[in-house]
């Protein structure tokens, strides 16, 4: 689905919420006189149940939108290998290939991205424009963060990931 | 006495017995309910299920003492606290919700074990562990000329590249190269400035890399952590040179400032997961 030039997509989490309690309420209003009588509230709140994740992801997708051109510009490529805690805080851009990618159905993807010298996690907060696989080699974009707020190995908050035409694993590891 | 001796002595694992407490503590209370209930003694359960709040912290210090951390573990004494603060009714169901937790937190713990690494190790003030320790130590004759002040733009210009200020390593590492001038250091030394001072300007600028670069001769290796991989590139254009000078300029610049500048040791200690990253990478 497109919102004006945001692409936004629905959690599959989110669909089976609301495809559960659809069920649910239409089970309970077949066989309740005073679920049926509740239904001109019941509706709405079950569509708020889609309406919310779209909006939320809405304005999530355009918030990155809006930040990614600040990161071409200032994030530094780096390897793996030379991210660490005292980089808490600095845009960075890594390129690699995708290993692993964890948490997708819940639209919070976490891609292991590996260079030759290492792999990191690429935490994001949103679904990425791109669909992303495993093996597929990528550039990041995104600020070195705490994996868990304040402590933690150091992790990438992914703000973009796109695939890079490279036929074997990138060629310019710095 | 030698640095890897030193850290041998200091490198016993000092989470081995906290490990034991995790199982002891939370099937020991459990036990000590099923004795208790056997015998018909009645006690108030919440105090035998004091022993699942205490592995419950446990596991958690021994989460938090890890490098990675597991948020599960972390997060365990809130459950204990939750599960345990309120007794159910039934003592049967208490001593059988112990069991489990108990076993839960055994298997936290073997996984925690598994996936997490070993614990963080407490070292001497002035020793460092592994290999970065014993590269450390072998560089140490030839530190003993440098002079403080240049040891001290050591450990700033390798402070700077691993936290990314790529844009005052320049600066730092050519001062760095003033202050050995006619030091006798080795000039080992002066190339990993120049190596530092070219890569960091390559890395502000997002350039790719250059054919030629800056180098350490075959007359450095001998004060080199890695050795000088053959000056080929691969068929998609990777050229390991290039990679492993700038690691081996960091460890020699981290040698240095650590052998000669101990005032910069606290600032070192902060970078030294970094820079034990590259060593072993």
């Amino acid at each position: 689905m497109k919102i004006g030039n945001v692409e936004v997509k629905v959690s599959l989490l989110a669909i089976a919420v609301f495809v559960i309690f659809t069920v649910f309420l239409l089970v309970a209003s077949v066989n309740s006189t005073d679920v049926r009588s509740q239904l001109i509230w019941l509706i709405p709140g079950l569509f708020m149940l889609l309406v919310i994740p779209i909006a939320l992801n809405y304005m999530s997708r355009s918030e990155y939108a809006d930040i990614t051109p600040v990161y071409e510009a200032e994030a530094k490529t780096v390897r793996v290998k030379l991210i660490n805690e005292n980089m808490i805080g600095k845009p960075v851009r890594i390129e690699g290939v995708v290993e692993k990618i964890r948490f997708r159905f819940l639209n919070r993807p976490q891609f292991i991205v590996a260079d030759r010298s290492g792999e990191i996690s690429c935490k994001m907060f949103t679904n990425p424009d791109e669909d992303i696989h495993e093996h597929d080699v990528v550039e990041v974009l995104g600020m070195v963060i705490h994996r868990y707020v304040a402590v933690g190995d150091p992790v990438i908050n992914c703000v973009s990931i796109k695939k890079i035409d490279r036929k074997t694993e990138p060629a310019k590891e710095r | 006495m030698s640095q890897t001796e030193i850290t041998t002595k200091t490198a016993g694992d000092p989470a081995a017995l906290w490990e034991w407490a995790v199982p002891v503590f939370s099937f020991g209370g459990a036990a000590f309910a099923i004795l208790a209930w056997t015998s018909g003694i009645n006690i108030d359960l919440r105090f035998t299920a004091a022993g699942c709040v205490i592995a419950s912290v446990v596991l958690a210090y021994l989460a938090w003492i890890r490098p990675k951390k597991d948020i599960v573990a972390l997060t365990t004494p809130i459950y204990a606290i939750i599960f345990f603060a309120v007794p159910l009714d039934d003592a049967v169901a208490t001593i059988i919700l112990e069991l489990l937790y108990a076993v839960s937190l055994s298997i936290l713990l073997v996984r925690l074990k598994s996936r997490f690494g070993v614990a963080a190790i407490a070292h001497d003030e002035g020793t460092l562990a592994g290999r970065l320790g014993d590269y450390v130590e072998k560089t140490l004759p030839a530190c003993s000329t440098m002079p403080p002040a240049a040891a001290h733009k050591a450990a700033v210009t390798f402070m700077r590249y691993a936290a990314g200020e790529y844009a005052d390593v320049p600066i730092e590492a050519r001062e760095g190269i003033l202050l050995l001038d006619g030091s006798g250091c080795a000039p080992a030394f002066s190339t990993a400035f120049e190596i530092l001072t070219e890569q960091a300007a390559i890395t502000e600028k997002s350039r790719p890399v250059p054919e030629w670069y800056k180098q350490f001769l075959s007359a450095d290796e001998a004060l080199l952590a890695r050795p000088l991989p053959p000056a080929t590139k691969k068929v998609d254009g990777y050229n390991a040179g290039f990679d492993a000078a700038l690691d081996n300029a960091l460890l020699l610049l981290y040698a240095a400032a650590w052998n000669a500048s101990a005032a910069d040791r606290p600032h070192l200690r902060t970078a030294e997961a970094f820079a034990t990253r590259v060593i072993e990478g």
